[in-house]
């Protein structure tokens, strides 16, 4: 009886009965996939879908099917021949699949033009945690779950993270949000945040400017920008006046080009020695550190470039700049830095161990700012490069600019100015919750909140995925100290790290995507990209790359991987730098389960010729004529 | 009453002078001598080609047709330049009604070309730069109609640009447009030489004229091209051969002259009868000829198998349904197959003719990844000449479809065409699943995975399911003929849906070069119909069943 039973599972599993349906309903769920995918992103159609545990059984049933279709023809026929070796092909294709799912890498390796990496990061999500003091973390991967998961789900990963963490709840998506401190003190301590509502015809919307994260921001046709006034009353647009007469703004310039207060440093570090060089006192001196010898040949507050040059420049906006010269006794270069922009080099990579950095005061709170300005707006600006677009984007010819201007003196109101075309169009006092009718195309402008020591935040919230978005909303874990109470939890999103410390000792908290690394380091020579001309279509891009432990460098581009200890990189695209320079982002890809599919590809090749030709024989001996 | 007499005057004033205007810019532009500009090399959109294919691009682009108002393409781009009243002329089309209703733009109904004037002071500038705003933070956000507003405003841009000459000066001077495409370029031997052109012809100086076109000419081919473009100079004469006598027209029409020909039973049997084999087999392979010639020229124009776009694979898929026919005549000498995939090409071609805005058939430059000639050529040609099978498929059913409709059906016609239909399903599902197949392993080999559920490979996939099932279901006699041509076209609409429907209704996926927009009318029709016959013969077949 079970044996008949048996049978005929066997039979049913192997036959077209059931293989028609299952085809259906596969077509059927891809479409809806790729359907999910146009309506939302790729992503979602993957965990809605493809990555779905039901769709993965779909596939088994879908293997067991061909596996049986071909086991219940035994004994074989040689008119069966074409049928089989198609199946095996299929089954070959399907295994290399289930092995590339389930053991195979792909991830993401960025590197920077002159610099090396080895640090490939995969679409997993992990946590991990690690004491301070112990560089090897322990982690876990967490599933990118579709709904929300409390504290058992993670229970066998709380039991590893003994003694550090404890991870209590999973958000699917998460809305991560910047938000203001309630901060109880009523002091007037810079940071100092605005929110606007700017509404028009065409336009509503509500934007913070915050004196620390974001001063400025373009809106439509206009710049809106936050400046600090030392007092409102004195009106900071008088400085207006200054601008036609030449004498005193050049006689600005010898004010400003001196720091004014506090300090202004050169920052070196070899390895772990570190010095910190005053640079007012130290005009024209040297300092020594490791090999080299650095020379500050020039400080400037109101840096530009002008004519293709630096120059000091007092109309423009405060740009604090050092130029030093570095030798290592057989070679000397000329660096440039920028205390606003710190990345920016000029040595492409030369005396890479030799850190330099300059910080000045004027950056951090720049009393000056608003005389600065008063003068800016109109002038030079047609040679600046764009290296520098933060002084760039300050000083637009014709371009229309709302001033909002703060002060610690007048704490709570803020003077709104129109300008256009470097000319003050009109001014208004705003207080919170106060409308600004502008005389421009019916702006209206109404300040909705003003705070003081406005610290942010991170505020994470549950969303859903909403259409249209190219990426989902990050998922979150909440984490706690493994010692501490519930209601001190903190929600991570994804790529957070925390710390706290226990007993004295501090631990590590980290969740976002697993990196691995590479057995081996790539290193980026260079990057070339050919666009078709008088278009910004790339024709062709590729990397010069050279991996540690090879002698010749070899060239990645479309098409064109590179193969290495059985990893393979394909250039994926690039990203151009503020330098100038390029960042190769390279697919990187580890597939246990290539030859099958490979194999598979060719075996069904071979098996759809042979039972098209096999077809055709059979019908012949049917006695069919067409 | 006297003031709105006076405004309505006024009005019909201002109608009166906007026609009179543009009839005046119509009968000048007329009178332009073009002839000898045709061949003028240009380097626009990242290629050499010649003032005629620009022209012609530029045309389609801003007015919806490449004879507007029966002006030549390049005599409309000249009687801009040269029109002092060019803001009033109304030649842009704005496309969507929606947008024309939107913009307030002055109606009637019917009408679709706006001048530039109409269109600022409606506001389109601001309209289309807060969109475009909202396209950089996230480009699949947007609409169509807010789509169609940018694509408004960049027609309006492209009208100013072709009306100061920094279109086709900018592609006469590479090293300028390489660096700021907007910008007019300055005082040079082939700037000054264009201008002393210009000049001739706004006082209809036709000696002066022929001497400068020829001078033009001639300093345009000596002209510095940029290295990757230069060789391209030899292919412009090829090109201006292929605009002039467009390959691809005649073959549509002769398709449907032959088509038309062999499918009287009598004309078939006449020429069955009267005309040898191998002369008969020449002249049907005449369209093909044609295709094939205007195949090479693309091929030989972009360096690629021109299969990078809708256009290109259109043009495929006709050439394989065409040849197919051909091949399966010369063997079965059957007319009415014959005339049926005849009758397919040329539905294909003819679709590709009417409706150039939606299915561009520029030959610009491809994107990077498709650059492997080798993986290029056998994926996409193998895929898409497996749709030729289907269609096939799909003609037979859909024949099969209306002979029952009109009870013309007897069972000896479902059992040979039935068989055909089975035969080139069978070949479709080799070739598509070759294809995949390939594509997979070009899809390893370029990107690192082989599968990847990509909206593009999968609806390849369903297409592929979808006759592979109706194989199987033959296979163990769950679907006779009968039913097997009756849901031979449903199994097509997969196709479409693979071919059309990702790149135009999805748009979405790694496949994003052939994306593009429009059309979803015409296929929805398409679709609808093909459901009703499909559905109204299994129906109609039931009640006869049960009558008798």
């Amino acid at each position: 009886m079970l044996k008949k039973i048996m049978k005929k599972m066997f039979y049913f599993m192997g036959s077209i009965k059931l293989a028609v349906p299952v085809l259906l309903i596969l077509a059927l769920v891809v479409a809806i996939g790729t359907v999910i995918e146009s309506r939302y992103n790729a992503e979602y159609a993957k965990l809605l879908i493809y990555k779905n545990e039901l769709f993965g059984a779909l596939l088994c049933l879908i293997w067991l099917n061909v596996l049986f279709a071909a086991l219940t023809r035994w004994p074989w026929k040689r008119y069966h021949l074409g049928f089989l070796i198609t199946h095996l092909g299929l089954l070959l294709i399907f295994g290399g699949g289930f092995l590339t799912n389930n053991y195979g890498i792909d991830g993401m390796l960025r590197v920077v033009e002159g610099q090396s990496s080895k640090y490939v990061v995969l679409q997993s999500l992990v946590v991990s945690a690690r004491s301070g003091t112990d560089s090897t973390a322990i982690e876990f991967e967490i599933p990118r779950y579709l709904f929300e998961k409390g504290e058992s789900t993670f229970s066998t990963m709380n039991e590893g993270f003994k003694g550090l963490a404890v991870v209590r709840g999973y958000m699917p998506f998460a809305d991560v949000k910047e938000v203001l401190k309630a901060s109880a003190s009523q002091e007037t301590r810079e940071p100092f945040e605005v929110q606007l509502r700017i509404k028009s015809a065409m336009f509503n919307v509500e934007q913070g400017l915050n004196s620390q994260t974001q001063n400025e921001l373009q809106m439509g046709p206009a710049l809106f920008r936050l400046l600090k006034a030392s007092d409102l009353g004195r009106k900071p647009n008088s400085v207006e006046a200054s601008v036609k007469d030449t004498g005193k703004a050049s006689a600005k310039r010898t004010i400003t080009a001196e720091p004014a207060s506090g300090h202004a440093l050169l920052n070196l570090k070899v390895g772990a020695s570190e010095k910190h060089l005053d640079v007012k006192k130290a005009k024209d001196s040297t300092i020594t550190i490791g090999n080299y010898k650095v020379k500050i040949k020039a400080v400037m507050s109101h840096a530009a470039v002008v004519n293709n040059g630096l120059r000091e420049s007092p109309e423009s906006k405060v740009n604090p700049a050092l130029v030093v010269e570095i030798t290592d006794g057989k070679e000397t270069i000329k660096e440039v830095l920028f205390a606003k922009f710190p990345k920016f080099s000029v040595r492409k990579g030369k005396f890479s161990d030799l850190e330099l950095s300059y910080s000045s005061a004027e950056v951090e709170s720049s009393n000056d700012e608003v005389a600065s300005h008063g003068t800016g707006a109109g002038a030079n600006s047609e040679s600046q490069s764009s290296a520098m677009e933060g002084s760039v984007s300050s000083s637009k010819p014709n371009g229309n600019e709302v001033r909002i201007y703060y002060s610690p003196t007048d704490s709570k109101r803020v003077l709104i100015q129109l300008w256009k075309a470097g000319k003050k169009a009109a001014e208004k006092y705003l207080a919170e919750n106060e409308t600004y009718q502008t005389p421009w195309m019916g702006m209206e402008l109404t300040a909705l909140k003003m705070s003081w020591n406005a610290e942010k935040e991170i505020q994470v919230t549950p969303t859903t995925p909403s259409e249209k978005m190219d990426q989902l909303p990050s998922s979150a874990v909440k984490v706690g100290r493994y010692d501490g109470a519930p209601s001190e939890d903190v929600w991570m999103p994804e790529g957070a790290e925390r710390s706290f410390g226990i007993d004295g000792k501090e631990y590590f908290i980290y969740y976002g995507r697993k990196i691995i690394e590479l057995p081996f380091a790539v290193e980026l020579k260079s990057f070339s990209k050919i666009d078709y001309p008088g278009t910004r279509t790339p024709k062709e891009f590729e990397s010069h790359v050279q991996v540690s432990g090879q002698f010749v460098p070899v060239t990645v581009s479309m098409n064109e991987p590179l193969h290495f200890k059985g990893y393979t990189l394909y250039q994926a695209s690039y990203e151009p730098m503020p330098d100038g320079k390029f960042a190769s982002v390279f697919s990187v890809n580890y597939d246990p389960g290539r030859p099958f599919k490979y194999a598979g590809g060719i075996v069904l090749a071979l098996g759809i010729i042979l039972l098209t030709l096999s077809k055709s024989r059979r019908m012949k001996e049917m006695g069919f004529r067409l | 009453m006297k003031y709105l007499l006076s405004l309505l005057l006024l009005c019909s004033g201002l109608a009166a002078r906007a026609d009179f205007i543009f009839d005046q810019f119509i009968a000048k532009a007329q009178s332009l001598p073009y002839e000898e500009l045709r061949g003028l090399p240009l380097l626009n959109n990242g290629r050499i080609k010649p003032l005629e294919s620009l022209a012609k691009e530029t045309s389609i682009y801003l007015t919806g047709s490449y004879q507007f108002k029966g002006l030549h393409p390049i005599q409309l781009l000249l009687g801009l330049m040269i029109s002092d009243d060019g803001e009033n002329l109304q030649l842009i089309e704005v496309r969507s009604p929606e947008l024309r209703k939107q913009l307030g733009l002055p109606t009637p109904e019917s009408r679709r070309h706006y001048s530039l004037k109409e269109l600022m002071s409606a506001n389109l500038e601001s309209l289309a730069s807060a969109l475009m705003e909202k396209q950089k933070v996230n480009k699949r956000s947007l609409t169509e109609v807010e789509n169609k507003t940018i694509e408004t405003y960049e027609q309006t841009w492209m009208f100013q640009q072709a009306r100061n000459g920094a279109l086709l000066l900018g592609a006469m001077e590479p090293a300028q447009a390489a660096t700021d495409p907007a910008q007019t370029p300055q005082s040079s031997a082939v700037v000054d030489e264009f201008k002393l052109l210009m000049q001739a012809l706004s006082t209809k100086d036709s000696v002066e004229y022929q001497k400068h076109a020829a001078e033009l000419k001639q300093k345009l081919n000596a002209q510095n091209w940029p290295e990757p473009v230069r060789a391209q100079l030899s292919n412009i004469d090829r090109e201006l051969f292929y605009q002039q006598y467009k390959p691809f027209r005649w073959a549509c029409w002769i398709f449907f002259l032959f088509a038309f020909l062999m499918v009287f039973p009598k004309s078939n049997e006449w020429v069955f009868k009267t005309v040898p084999k191998t002369i008969s087999a020449t002249l049907l392979f005449i369209p093909l000829i044609f295709l094939a010639l205007g195949f090479y020229i693309r091929v030989s124009i972009t360096g690629f198998a021109p299969v990078t776009n809708m256009y290109g694979t259109m043009i495929w898929v006709a050439l394989g349904v065409g040849f197919f026919g051909w091949i399966f005549y010369l063997i079965y000498r059957n007319g009415v197959f014959l005339a049926l995939t005849y009758f397919g090409a040329f539905c294909l071609l003819l679709i590709t003719e009417q409706m150039p805005l939606v299915i561009s058939p520029d030959m610009d430059p491809i994107v990077a990844v498709l650059r492997s000639n080798f993986w290029l050529t056998i994926h996409v040609l193998t895929i898409t000449i497996s749709y030729a099978a289907f269609s096939i498929a799909m003609l037979l059913g859909n024949t099969m479809i209306i002979r029952d409709l009109l009870k013309r059906n007897n069972v000896e016609w479902i059992k040979t065409y039935g068989h055909f239909c089975y035969r080139t399903i069978q070949l479709g599902v080799f070739l598509l699943s070759i294809g995949i197949i390939l594509g997979g392993v070009w899809a390893d080999y370029s990107w690192g995975r082989f599968w990847g559920w990509d909206p593009k490979e999968t609806w390849a996939l369903i297409a592929d399911l979808g006759f592979l099932i109706l194989l199987h279901a033959r296979l163990v006699g769950w679907v006779d003929l009968y039913r097997l041509l009756l849901l031979a076209p449903l199994s097509y609409l997969l196709v479409i849906m693979a071919w059309y429907g990702v790149n135009f209704i999805l748009a979405t996926g790694l496949h994003s070069y052939g994306f593009s927009s429009g059309g979803a009318q015409i296929v929805t029709v398409f679709v609808s119909v093909q459901l009703l016959l499909i559905f109204g013969s299994f129906f109609t077949r039931m009640l006869r069943a049960k009558k008798v």
